[in-house]
């Protein structure tokens, strides 16, 4: 590999520090001033301009004894020092810095003549007050265009380190200078603290991932640019990334085509870039493939496979990065199983990813007999194509290649047929034969009674594969770091049976060793994974937002005689005590026990699958965001992302009334949990209102959710099939005011948010009403019945036609309403206090009416709680 | 305001509002009419009436057309109860209301709805024997 790519990556990733130095409050001198003005920095009408340029070789100056140290030494790769490759990028004189240079311009997505207007722009004197503002308050669907203005956003994000808390935006308000240099001065200060305190300096592939974390943590929220209209909503950070990305495919292009000129890097219209898109398919069978031990297994397994799949998508575009000789800062987007690389357009890199494609997609179709596989697609671009107006037909070109390749990624004529290996690769010695976890493959010798596989008393067979899954399962919870390796290398303590692609090994507990390791090129990866906490991420290596939270036993849990609750056998109860180890992970049989209350005893025992996702996202991307350009889509699909990997993961484990609750999954733009059913209830409402939040409330940016109530003894699939059709539901709702999705399904009731708020406020009215015995469970069965008489009336009334004598019966509801009323209310009652309880007991009336069949969820929401 | 049984009667368009609205507007009204009168059990007997002659309706034993006479005799019998002050002016009112529009076989299944209805909601406004 060309070690010069990742000079020319960090150029990339450094060029704009200076904005962060000079409003950080960087000291530059006169002295450095007077010698490097002139070097660094265009003029216009005879004075200088971009300062920024200069703070960026100043602080790089200052910080040479942190980075790498081959960054700094003088015959490292390529001519040109690495301060003058990040710092000559407004006047850039080599054919190198000019890279940086196009890179720089490319990723803003300006014309040319655009850039010439920016390239005049004077600072203005309160820059440093300036915030990062939000892309989300500028999304439009309608057709009367608000205009979008600096000053008519109601909402920017806090100049801060990257949180869960930060990453909401806050109300914008007017800040003094003062308090504004303050603010930058205090983040600059903790960079410069963290970044002291990076680990693998010496080690300048890993340290440049480490790095990456960190310039995410710090420049998140950080505008990139600050002068003249130019709407300050894309962060430092991917600003950064993508000047890096593009930087990097030119480098390797021109190098290529030996056309390292000034003159060859300026032109525009020669198809240089080509853009990687990688896609998972078959998500659902990875997760939900099942054989006759699956269920008991299921949290660990679940929770191994979903995190495999993440690990999947990371590795295969770390390999593609790896054969391309690209550093890891040449992925763009990452989201939902989909990653897009920017690559040099070249039959090299083009063979590469060939190379890279055979060699996972063998992998996987030996592993999973085609039921997931990874499409891996390429379109060449002109740097002209990732201009404002030509952005969206470049995206879509990658789509449509994409789609393609997921319609002929087997080549049948090779692939095709049956497995001809299959039945002579089982070993009848084994106790099970098929691995009882997947139901697919046939068991290993090699991990024949694993300590892993135990359940209860008895060990068993597995595959490798489902091994190894369980085995991630079961050190996630306890870990927070995970490391990667060459497959070969030599690693002390557990690891991977199968290796990831024949390649990848993983191993969780590495002490030790690590640096030996490091230098011998076998550590590849070295990854925090834990959950972000209030008071940060954490800084001192990469981070990575792929492990979401589960729930584990904690001491209390051996007293808590909710277990004892429903007609168990007396075995099954041993059995789920039996479960109960500290910090393992909670089985979905004692997370649905956790929906009956622990006071009263009463509840029903079901688990609560809740699905949910961003309405409209490719209308969102293509019509509502404006004036597109890599960073801006990048800032956008980034910040959408860490509301499902961040701030999910975050608000399960901080708050003890949804501890109880499993992710699946959690990121991109959809989340899937799995919960007590009261639990999810609850969250699912609270997680709508937390996104109208982190979406400053725009009502062009909306998310529906499908939650199912099951028996935890149901086969996972099913819990997973019956939440996406109640999904599907959501997506297909249209309001009465014409609005369509935004909703939530539950019951087989689909309703707007908002009605949900309101019944399940009304809900709680039945639940206290039971608990005084206002009313009993007959009762709630009788209000059942006249909500669905509403609805039919509902229907009956709308549709205009003959309504024939049989369909008369659902327009006496309110009548029968009354009879059964004043037979059956408050009879327990007597004098003032009946009178008060009759009033309250006729609003029920008035709630069927309005909210007809909807009244479904605040009554059965009621009798299994109070069951 | 009278007692509309249809919306539409040609096409069998029943009022929509007839088994619920209308319902409670009557059932409040004969209930505010009299304190004393109107009680539960006289108003009872009307209503078991009309049940007796759905059911004999609906049991084929008679043909519509023979029993429509019986039917009409209600508003005898609403005469004769307002003569004897067990109900007021306004529920013979709505019974000859009523009657006034039963011309056939569906017209007296509405009737026998409402009456249904209204039934439901006089309980609710007149729960005690009073």
């Amino acid at each position: 590999m060309d070690e010069n790519i990742y000079k020319i990556a960090l150029a990339g990733l450094f060029h704009d520090i200076g904005k962060f130095a000079q409003r950080g409050g960087f000291n530059l001198d006169t002295e450095y001033f007077n010698n490097n003005a002139g070097l660094y920095l265009p003029s216009y009408n005879n004075n200088f301009t971009h300062y920024h340029a200069l703070y960026t070789a100043a602080f790089i100056e200052n910080i040479e004894k942190l980075l790498p140290p081959e960054f700094n030494s003088a015959n490292w790769g390529l001519d040109d020092s690495f301060i003058n490759l990040a710092a000559m990028h407004h006047k850039p004189e080599t054919p190198l810095q000019w890279i940086v240079a196009v890179a720089d311009r490319t990723s803003s997505g300006f014309e040319r003549s655009e850039f010439e207007e920016y390239n005049k722009g004077i600072l203005p004197k309160d820059y440093k007050k300036t915030r990062l503002l939000t892309i989300f308050e500028s999304i439009n669907l309608t057709k009367n265009e608000r205009i979008m203005d600096r000053d008519n956003y109601k909402f920017n994000y806090k100049l801060s380190e990257l949180s869960p808390t930060t990453i909401f935006p806050i109300e914008k308000k007017d800040i003094s200078n003062e308090d504004a240099s303050k603010e930058y001065e205090q983040l600059f200060k903790n960079f410069l603290f963290a970044l002291e305190k990076l680990e693998h300096r010496h080690i300048y592939n890993l340290w440049l991932e480490h790095f990456d974390t960190l310039y995410m943590i710090f420049a998140s929220h950080i505008p990139s640019a600050t002068v003249g209209n130019v709407i300050p909503d894309i962060s430092l950070y991917d600003h950064s990334r993508a000047t890096s990305a593009i930087a990097s495919a030119l480098y390797l292009y021109h190098k290529e085509n030996d056309s390292l000129t000034i003159e060859e890097i300026k032109k525009e219209d020669e198809n240089k870039l080509l853009f990687i898109r990688t896609d998972f398919y078959g998500i659902q069978d990875f997760i939900f493939s099942e054989g006759g031990a699956t269920n008991k297994a299921s949290a660990k397994l679940l929770r191994g496979r979903s995190f495999a799949i993440s690990l999947l998508s990371e590795l295969t575009a770390d390999m593609i990065c790896r054969e391309c000789g690209l550093t890891p800062l040449s992925t763009i987007l990452k989201a939902a199983g989909k990653t897009t690389i920017i690559a040099p357009n070249t039959n090299k890199i083009k063979e590469a990813v060939e190379r890279v494609n055979e060699k996972i997609n063998d992998w996987l179709l030996k592993k999973y007999y085609g039921e997931a596989s990874i499409g891996i697609s390429y379109t060449s671009a002109k740097l002209d194509d990732l201009s404002t107006n030509k952005i969206d037909s470049l995206f879509e070109r990658i789509n449509n290649d994409s789609e393609e390749i997921k319609h002929n990624r087997f080549k049948i004529a090779q692939k095709g047929g049956v497995v001809s290996t299959y039945l002579s690769s089982f070993n009848n010695d084994l106790s099970k034969k098929l691995c009882p976890y997947c139901g697919k493959r046939p068991s290993d010798v090699e991990v024949e009674n694993d300590k892993l596989l135990t359940l209860g008393n008895e060990s068993g067979s597995a595959c490798k594969i489902c091994r190894d899954h369980i085995f991630i399962g079961t050190n996630l919870v306890k870990n927070d770091q995970i490391a990667i390796f060459r497959k070969d290398a030599e690693i002390k303590g557990e690891c991977f049976k199968d290796p990831i692609f024949d390649f990848y090994q993983i191993s969780f507990s590495v002490k030790g060793k690590l640096v030996e390791a490091a230098h011998k090129g076998d550590l590849l990866k070295y990854w925090n994974i834990s959950n972000p906490q209030e008071e940060g991420i954490s800084k001192n290596i990469t981070v990575k937002f792929l492990n979401g939270y589960v729930p584990v036993y904690a001491s209390e849990d051996l007293n808590d005689d909710r277990y004892f609750q429903g007609d168990k056998t007396e075995k099954k109860q041993e059995e789920l005590i039996n479960d109960i180890k500290e910090n393992k992970p909670k089985t979905f049989h004692h997370i649905a026990m956790m929906a009956i209350d622990k006071e009263s005893k009463k509840g029903t025992e079901a688990l609560g699958v809740l699905k949910a996702d961003i309405d409209k996202l490719g209308t969102i991307l293509r019509d509502g965001l404006k004036n597109k350009n890599i960073s801006r889509l990048a800032t956008f699909s980034r910040q959408l992302d860490y509301f499902f990997s961040i701030y999910i993961p975050y608000r399960l484990s901080s708050h003890s009334n949804y501890k109880d609750i499993y992710t699946i999954f959690a990121g991109g733009d959809d989340l899937f949990l799995i919960g007590p059913w009261n639990t999810i209830i609850d969250f699912a409402y609270e997680t709508r209102k937390a996104f109208d939040d982190y979406v400053c409330n725009n009502p062009d940016i909306t998310i529906s959710a499908g939650i199912s109530v099951n028996k935890p003894s149901e086969p996972i699939r099913i819990l997973a099939e019956f939440s996406e059709e109640a999904l599907e539901n959501s997506k297909n709702f249209v309001a009465d005011n014409g609005k369509k999705k935004n909703a939530v399904t539950l019951f087989g009731e689909t309703v707007s948010w908002e009605t949900f708020g309101e019944i399940l406020k009304i809900g709680d009215s039945l639940e206290e009403w039971i608990d005084k015995k206002i009313i009993n469970n007959a009762m709630l069965f009788k209000y059942n019945y006249f909500s669905s008489m509403a609805k039919l009336e509902q229907e009956l009334l709308e549709k205009k036609e003959d309504i024939y004598p049989e369909d008369w019966e659902c327009l006496k509801w309110k009548s029968l309403f009354r009879y059964n009323f004043v037979r059956n209310a408050g009879k327990s009652f007597y004098g003032d206090e009946k009178e008060r309880i009759l009033k309250q007991l006729n609003k029920t009336a008035e709630w069927i009416s309005n909210y007809t069949g909807a009244m479904r969820i605040p009554i059965w929401k009621t009798i299994y709680n109070r069951r | 305001m009278g007692i509309e049984f249809w919306k539409d009667k040609e096409n069998k368009v029943i009022n929509p509002q007839l088994f619920s609205e209308i319902a409670d507007r009557e059932a409040k009204k004969v209930h505010n009419a009299g304190e004393n009168r109107n009680k539960p059990s006289q108003i009872r007997k009307f209503y078991d009436e009309v049940l007796r002659y759905d059911s004999i309706i609906k049991s084929e034993q008679g043909k519509f057309e023979e029993i429509l006479p019986y039917i009409n005799m209600l508003k005898a019998k609403a005469a004769y109860a307002l003569g004897r002050k067990h109900i007021t002016e306004e529920f013979k009112e709505l019974i000859s209301d009523c009657l006034s529009q039963i011309h056939n076989k569906e017209d007296f299944d509405v009737f026998v709805n409402f009456f249904e209805s209204f039934m439901g909601y006089y309980r609710f406004y007149r729960p005690k024997e009073n």
